[in-house]
């Protein structure tokens, strides 16, 4: 039983639902206005995401893939799990994407990992 | 009267200038990444434990060889995710410090000359609420339209005030190593 906690698995966010469904713009609104209660409302949860492709880069075998609104000087930095890359390199800048992963919190962006692609 | 406020109206336009061009010529100057690597391992003879970082936000200023490196707790990601948990709620307490944060100095920067130079960090880390001098030695790789800077040092978990229950005590060690590897770019 213990060794059975010690070795419990991370969350599979591919199958597991997200617990917040928002858009890009809601979400940057939020940090900007308090980053507190935003980290109470988003860190730790699976938050997918709907915003417009910025960048898509890699470095070091990971794809980043960065959202932006064009009210806000800030962005979403969405780290893919590395079982995402190839589908992420087919994207193109400026496009529509619904991304899921969890949300770690704010630095001049919002930031989220293991993310992967919902479409 | 008139002429006085056309000697001030000078001033402030001369004000303003200045501004706008220090701003200007510091803007050149700041290489910035937002996807540096930041890594940790401890040591024991129960278990090694590694994290890994890939969200590291960095700046430096070549000006005056200045280095900001701010990041996530919560992005750091371990093999096992019990000690993830563990990490985030119990020791670090990431809810109440989300942020590590380190303020330095690369010394004599605007020396360095060749393309991969050894140099000396001198700053302080702010991890847990506590603050603590780092100075450590690095790597400056400088390349066209890139600034790599890489390294390691060691942290003595006590120094900032984190508590290992005694059950685990034996599972991490007192000295964590922490590597580094930042890329930085022209900042637009």
């Amino acid at each position: 039983m213990a060794l059975k906690q010690y070795n419990k698995p991370h969350m599979d966010i591919k199958k597991s639902e997200a617990n917040l469904i928002t858009d890009a713009n809601i979400i940057l609104i939020d940090y900007e206005s308090n980053e507190e209660k935003a980290n109470i409302k988003y860190t730790n949860n699976i938050i997918q995401i709907k915003g417009l492709i910025s960048e898509i880069s890699t470095y070091d075998g990971n794809v980043t893939i960065t959202l932006k609104d064009k009210n806000f000087d800030a962005s979403i930095i969405c780290n893919l799990l590395p079982e995402e890359n190839f589908d992420a390199l087919q994207l193109k800048k400026g496009k529509e994407i619904s991304i899921k992963g969890i949300c770690t919190g704010y630095l001049l962006d919002v930031i989220l990992i293991k993310c992967v692609i919902v479409k | 009267m008139c002429n006085r406020k056309i000697i001030l109206m000078k001033k402030i336009y001369f004000i303003l200038f200045t501004i706008f061009f220090v701003n200007l010529a510091q803007a050149q100057v700041k290489y910035l990444t937002k996807e540096g690597f930041v890594s940790f391992f401890s040591h024991s003879l129960v278990e090694d434990i590694k994290a890994d970082n890939h969200q590291v936000l960095s700046i430096i200023d070549t000006e005056t060889g200045e280095i900001a490196i701010q990041l996530l707790m919560k992005s750091f990601q371990f093999k096992k995710a019990l000690m993830q948990e563990h990490f985030n709620e119990n020791y670090i307490e990431s809810h109440k410090f989300p942020k590590a944060k380190f303020k330095g100095e690369i010394q004599n920067f605007d020396q360095l000359t060749d393309q991969i130079n050894e140099v000396e960090i001198k700053g302080v880390l702010s991890v847990h609420g506590e603050e603590k001098e780092v100075n450590t030695k690095a790597v400056v790789e400088i390349r066209e339209n890139e600034i790599l800077v890489s390294g390691d040092f060691m942290v003595e978990v006590a120094d900032f005030n984190i508590k290992i229950p005694s059950v685990v005590i034996n599972n991490i060690a007192k000295t964590i190593k922490v590597s580094f590897k930042l890329n930085q770019k022209p900042y637009k």
